[in-house]
């Protein structure tokens, strides 16, 4: 009996072992920066590009002497796309790997998921939630490093406008962004005058369109417009394919943006646009050698989120440099006050920490190649509309 | 309208032929060996990402088919040879072993899915144009999926039934002790049998992924959708699970056109549930009350 | 003695976590709370699917649905946390008794996928409603310090629960059914009833889990609401652990939980791979968990329910005496009939047996003799014709109502349970005749003695010799107090002072007024104690009196004996 109770000590001490190992000492010559990213999971294809933005960018200020003269220590976990599990890693970044600077998650759901943790515990996060609800002031210590949803589209819908689109049919995906989106659309479809003639959300688990597409087709519309995330929008495409729908125009958010949809589409992706908050060829502050630079370390081209999250991470250290240390405090300051020129365009805050300077483009697939072409005097290329029929 | 109820209607009956392919491999599984195999979906997915891999090296899905199929069926066999089949010798305990056992491995195939394909949503652009049949329009690439599908369920069961073969899996399937007293090697029966369902499911896959996209982690649903079939049809019975195909297909694309696409989400589970609860033998089957 | 060491560690791992939950870092905090959220988890999914033996891949359902319902209270109903923590499992109960109904009458495999499916529908649902797919804030947050304290109070809470539930009636009944449900029905356990209260129970402890969940994060979406991982890792902790175990669920929980910190971080895309793979290896090689590898060390062995028995024999309850006119018989089959397709097992039986009396069945093999003690037992249903007991039809009572009633069996091939002691196979029975502890306590003793098994009370059935085995089936049957004891075979492969010891007890049963119905093919031990036989051949009864004629019949010797056997001069020797 003594035996088996000092055994089982001996067992409970080994893991209060583990728990207490869990607690690592500070190497205090560097400077840490937190944030999880979806390596796994539904939304994993454009957050490794968000990822991939903030490496490049700690790469850059460690190739320039650091931050405050330590050197940049990314830490960073997979939250496998679940708001929850990015809750229990920025708790995890915040009391035990004692970071002193967060960055933001990707997508709306995760950063909102996680603002009140960081909020609370006082940390300044560049969040990556594009919906302006979160932006209402009771959670100063973030803000937003990303356009606003209701603007995301508002370039697409001009345009349609422009081209005489008067029908306009909707669908999007049943999660906060694509909502967002979609809400978006509708005000700005209404100040031009066009007819929603369907709308419907559809679950984000939904891989079979054909039903859905049935039902666009009967009412016939100008503009087929997703809210939609990559795998939903190629199934949308597909579909419209399938069913030869002849609309004057087919729009999608994220998924056109992405170099998988033309990859898993083929000549399905011809025409077909999007909206993107950046373009390589923007000559925006930086943006040849940030182009240049992703492409020499990861191999593939950026995307936007790419550029917003190293846009946001050069921001930060920016400011942490320019106030000259790392008082959360003052770096808000800092970055409240002033508009600053990154590869997106201008940067600039709301006192309430809403994105007001970023812009949105709209491109479209031509050729196996994707072309900004709208507003005019960015564009690489011209639009083609309408939808000249499926090949 | 007419035309819309017909599109409605073809297009599940050919939804079903691709069900009928994924589900047959476990009904031939649960056939012979009782046993219901909850990482099929993750079988029939990998299969799929392969014939992706393949494409990639400009493979024609469908020739890839065979490809996909194969390596799944020495998968199969291997996962029999090596851990199922010590499961076997259990009794109904051993029936709860086994159900934890695949329950493990549908977690390990998805995961090996993730490292080796990643975790992004993929698929294979096929025959994307569509056919004009009467007005009514189908899409081409499930028109072809559909009919190879049908094919190749329908070469199983004749096999099963025609065949020396197939009727020494049957005669296994009704009674292990009666065949192995007739001479048949029970074990290697049990790892073809193993291996053929789950190159089935490799099929499947192949041919579903120029469907709709797969992630490493679209298993699970897939699972719950084979068996959904073959429980409405009788486990372990072939011409129910092919009436119960082919009704699945239906339904769902009803649903999603009438309630819309959370409705036909759903539609798959909650057909699932009604049927274990009023009929758990199935169309066509027997009992399986307590 | 042994049991104090347990609970030693367990105050030991208690004091420890209190300490870090307490004082330790927010991180530290948080892997507290969620060992113990997963203690909890586990300790639930081993009642359903443990100790009831109904493996449940759905319990991540009420999981969610406690979380969804805390989140309705506490948001818009404006409840406090601990309100909520209240009404959830509440809910869940109330969502588990009616469906818990339905979906455990389906044999294994299908309750399995049934309650997957439920899991995947409660997702749907989720992402339906409340916010959709996006998951919703909760504005009700705890401190890590808060949610890690209170859970370790849970997480006692549920070991003490379970501590209770195994040593009681309850968790009796719950491993019967988990042993063999069907004679668990035979032994007049009610097991629709009890297996419903086992799935509430999990469900609520589930359900309560759901509210701390939400409570600790202050963030609820569909996907974590009902995690398949969340459902992976607490199946197999209760596996690493040992599935229906007392401590299994901690162990499993604790290491698992501990092993997962430490491998999430360092291996976050590999953790499926390893927590799958750890599944199949304890499926294969060790699905008993550490539990079972101590317990064949004899470490841990449960300790069998309300044993060990009284020294001393206490006056034992009277036997039921049934208010019968003289000359009734105590049952009665008219005209019953059973078909299986097109095959008549039992074509038209008429049987009547008096009370008190000893009557034998005799016949070859396949004549219908166990399918016509199915039908009286409620077993079978007659597909024609019908079973009077005591003047009342059965009707289509479940045979766990009919034994309760006084109709006891026995089965052809014993159907003991595996994991009970003979002491409690008895308890069993005797329990659910007499609801009061004492009473069938002191009940079970008396049989064991009767039958002389006292003194192997504490041995489980496969440390039994066969004809003890059956001895002890005959016992579980007599301890129901019948009016009718149906024996089906049952002095096979006994020694003859068994057999004597059998029909000592089954005298002073006889005594009591119980008949006894027995199907033999031993005719000598059959002949010396029936008043009469029945003869059944081809499901009809050819042939019915006092042994000695009957055995001369020649009707039966041509079916059945055979010209010249000299089984009749055993019998004739052995005289009547």
């Amino acid at each position: 009996m003594i035996t088996c109770l000092r055994r089982s000590t001996a067992l409970i001490a080994l893991l209060a072992l583990t728990i207490v190992q869990t607690a690592p000492a500070r190497a205090a010559d560097t400077i840490k920066i937190g944030f999880s990213v979806s390596e796994t999971g539904a939304l994993a294809a454009p957050s490794i590009f968000d990822r991939q933005g903030y490496e490049l960018a700690a790469d850059e200020v460690n190739a320039h002497g650091g931050l405050l003269g330590k050197k940049i220590e990314l830490v960073h976990y997979d939250d496998q796309s679940t708001p929850s599990t990015a809750v229990a890693l920025y708790q995890k970044l915040i009391s035990d790997d004692k970071v002193d600077l967060v960055m933001g998650p990707y997508s709306s759901q995760i950063n909102s998921a996680v603002t009140p943790i960081v909020d609370r515990a006082k940390l300044l996060m560049p969040s990556m939630d594009a919906n302006p609800t979160a932006f209402d002031g009771s959670h100063p210590f973030v803000f937003q490093a990303i356009a606003q949803t209701p603007q995301y589209m508002a370039p697409m819908i001009d345009f349609a406008a422009r081209r005489g689109v008067k029908t306009v049919a909707l669908l999007y995906q049943n999660s906060p962004f694509p909502a967002a989106l979609a809400s978006g659309i509708k005000d700005e479809a209404q100040k031009h005058g066009m007819k929603i003639v369907f709308e419907e959300a559809y679950p984000p688990a939904t891989t079979d369109f054909g039903p859905l597409l049935l039902k666009v087709a009967a009412t016939n519309p100008d503009l087929l417009i997703g809210g939609t995330f990559l795998a939903d929008a190629e199934g949308i495409v597909r579909a419209a394919k399938a069913q030869n729908l002849h609309a004057k125009m087919y729009a999608f958010s994220v998924g056109p943006v992405e170099p998988e949809f033309s990859r898993a589409l083929g000549p399905a992706a011809e025409n077909i646009f999007g909206n993107t908050l950046w373009f390589p060829s923007l000559s925006t502050k930086g943006n040849a050698d940030f182009v240049k630079a992703f492409r020499a370390k990861f191999n593939r081209d950026p995307d936007y989120h790419a550029a917003l999250s190293y846009a946001a991470m050069k921001l930060l250290t920016a400011a942490a440099a320019a106030v000259g240390s790392l008082d959360q405090e003052k770096i808000r300051g800092w970055l409240h006050g002033r508009t600053i020129d990154t590869v997106l365009g201008p940067f600039k805050l709301s006192p309430t920490g809403l994105q007001t300077g970023f812009s949105s483009y709209v491109i479209q697939w031509q050729n196996g190649k994707q072309q900004l072409v709208w507003p005019t005097q960015n564009a690489t290329g011209t639009p083609v509309f309408p939808h000249p029929g499926w090949q | 309208m007419l035309v819309t109820i017909l599109t409605l209607l073809l297009t599940g009956v050919l939804w079903g032929g691709v069900y009928l392919l994924m589900a047959s491999g476990l009904n031939l599984i649960y056939g012979v060996m009782k046993i219901v195999n909850l990482a099929h979906g993750d079988f029939i997915v990998v299969g799929g990402l392969l014939t992706l891999t393949l494409f990639e090296l400009h493979v024609n899905p469908l020739a890839a088919l065979p490809a996909a199929a194969l390596v799944m069926f020495a998968v199969g066999a291997l996962v029999q040879r090596g851990i199922l089949e010590r499961l076997v010798a259990a009794g109904p305990a051993g029936e709860l072993r086994t159900l934890l056992a695949t329950f493990g491995m549908s977690y390990v195939v998805s995961n090996v899915g993730l490292l080796l394909w990643g975790a992004q949503v993929q698929s294979v652009p096929f025959l994307e144009g569509s056919v004009d049949l009467f007005g009514i329009r189908l899409p081409e690439n499930l028109l072809v999926c559909s009919a190879v599908a049908f094919a190749f369920a329908v070469a199983v069961h004749v096999w099963l039934t025609k065949t020396m073969s197939g009727k020494a899996v049957r005669a296994t399937s009704q009674s292990a002790v009666g065949a192995a007293a007739c001479g048949l090697s029970i074990r290697r029966i049990r790892v073809l049998t193993f291996g053929l369902g789950c190159a089935m499911a490799g099929a499947a896959g192949s041919l579903a992924i120029t469907l709709i996209p797969f992630q490493n982690s679209s298993g699970g649903p897939l699972t719950v959708q084979a068996f959904t079939v073959i429980a409405l049809g009788g486990l372990g019975n072939y011409v129910g699970a092919f009436l119960a195909a082919v009704i699945l297909g239906v339904a769902e694309v009803t649903t999603s056109f009438v309630f819309g696409s959370n409705a036909a989400a759903a539609v798959v589970y909650i057909l699932f549930i009604l049927i274990l609860v009023f009929r758990p033998q199935g169309l066509l089957g027997r009992s399986a009350r307590v | 003695m042994k049991f104090r060491v347990e609970w030693g560690v367990v105050a030991v791992g208690v004091l420890f976590a209190s300490l870090v939950a307490l004082g330790g870092n927010g991180y530290q905090q948080q892997i507290v709370f969620s060992t113990a959220l997963f203690v909890v988890l586990a300790y639930g999914w081993n009642v359903i699917s443990g100790l009831t033996g109904y493996l449940s891949f759905g319990q991540i359902a009420f999981f969610g649905l406690g979380a969804y319902v805390a989140v309705g209270a506490i948001v818009v109903l404006r409840m406090p946390w601990y309100a909520a923590a209240v009404v959830a499992p509440l809910a869940a109960v109330a969502v588990a008794i009616p469906l818990g109904s339905v979906m455990l009458r389906l044999q294994g495999v299908f309750f399995t996928l049934g309650m997957f499916g439920l899991g995947r529908i409660g997702d749907i649902v989720a992402s339906s409603v409340s916010g959709g797919a996006m998951g919703t804030s909760i504005p009700v947050v705890a401190t890590p310090r808060e949610s890690a304290s209170v859970m370790i109070v849970l997480a006692l809470g549920a070991i003490v629960l379970t501590h209770l539930l195994i040593n009681s009636k309850l968790g009796l009944r719950f491993m019967a059914i988990r042993d063999d449900e069907h004679a668990a029905k035979a032994a007049g356990v009610p097991t629709s009833r009890i297996k419903v209260t086992a799935f509430a129970l999990s469900a609520a402890l589930a359900a309560l889990c759901g509210v701390m969940y939400v409570w600790n994060v202050g963030y609820l979406d569909p996907t974590s609401a009902f995690s398949g991982t969340t459902e992976l890792q607490v199946v197999l902790m209760v596996l690493v652990g040992g599935i229906g175990s007392m401590w299994g669920p901690l162990f499993g929980a604790v290491l698992i939980a501990l092993l997962g910190q430490v491998l999430w971080a360092r291996f976050p895309l590999e953790e499926q791979v390893i927590l799958g793979s750890i599944t199949v290896l304890m499926a294969v090689a060790m699905p008993g968990g550490i539990s079972a590898m101590l317990q064949a060390r004899g470490k841990l062995l449960r300790r069998p329910v309300w044993s060990p028995p009284p020294a001393a024999s206490v006056a034992g309850a009277p036997a039921r005496i049934r208010s019968l006119g003289d000359g009734e018989p105590v049952l009665v089959c008219e005209g019953l009939v059973k078909r299986f397709g097109g095959v008549a097992a039992v074509d038209g039986v008429d049987i009547r047996i008096a009370r008190a009396e000893v009557v034998g069945i005799i016949g070859p093999n396949g004549a219908g003799k166990s399918t016509l003690f199915d039908l009286i037992t409620g077993f079978a249903a007659p597909s024609g014709g019908r079973v009077l007991f005591s003047n009342v039809p059965i009707g289509r009572q479940p045979p766990d109502a009919v034994a309760r009633r006084g109709i006891a069996r026995t089965f052809q091939t014993s159907r003991l349970f595996a994991t009970l002691s003979v002491w409690e196979t008895v308890l069993l029975a005797a329990s659910s005749v007499d609801a009061v502890r004492g009473a069938a306590i002191a009940e079970a003793r008396r049989i064991l003695a009767q039958v002389g098994l006292l003194d192997v009370w504490s041995r489980l059935p496969e440390a039994l010799p066969p004809g003890k085995q059956r001895l002890l089936e005959i016992a579980r049957a007599l301890a129901l107090r019948p009016d009718v004891l149906l024996l089906d075979e049952a002095m096979a492969g006994m020694t003859a002072d068994e057999i004597a010891q059998v029909h000592a007890a089954l005298r002073y049963a006889v005594g009591n007024g119980c008949a006894v119905v027995a199907i033999e093919h031993v005719l000598p031990a059959i002949a010396t104690i029936a008043d009469r036989v029945y003869v059944l051949d081809f499901g009809t009864v050819i042939a019915e009196g006092p042994p000695q004629r009957v055995f001369r019949d020649p009707i039966v010797l041509d079916a059945y004996i055979g010209v010249g056997n000299s089984v009749l001069d055993e019998v004739a020797a052995g005289g009547r």
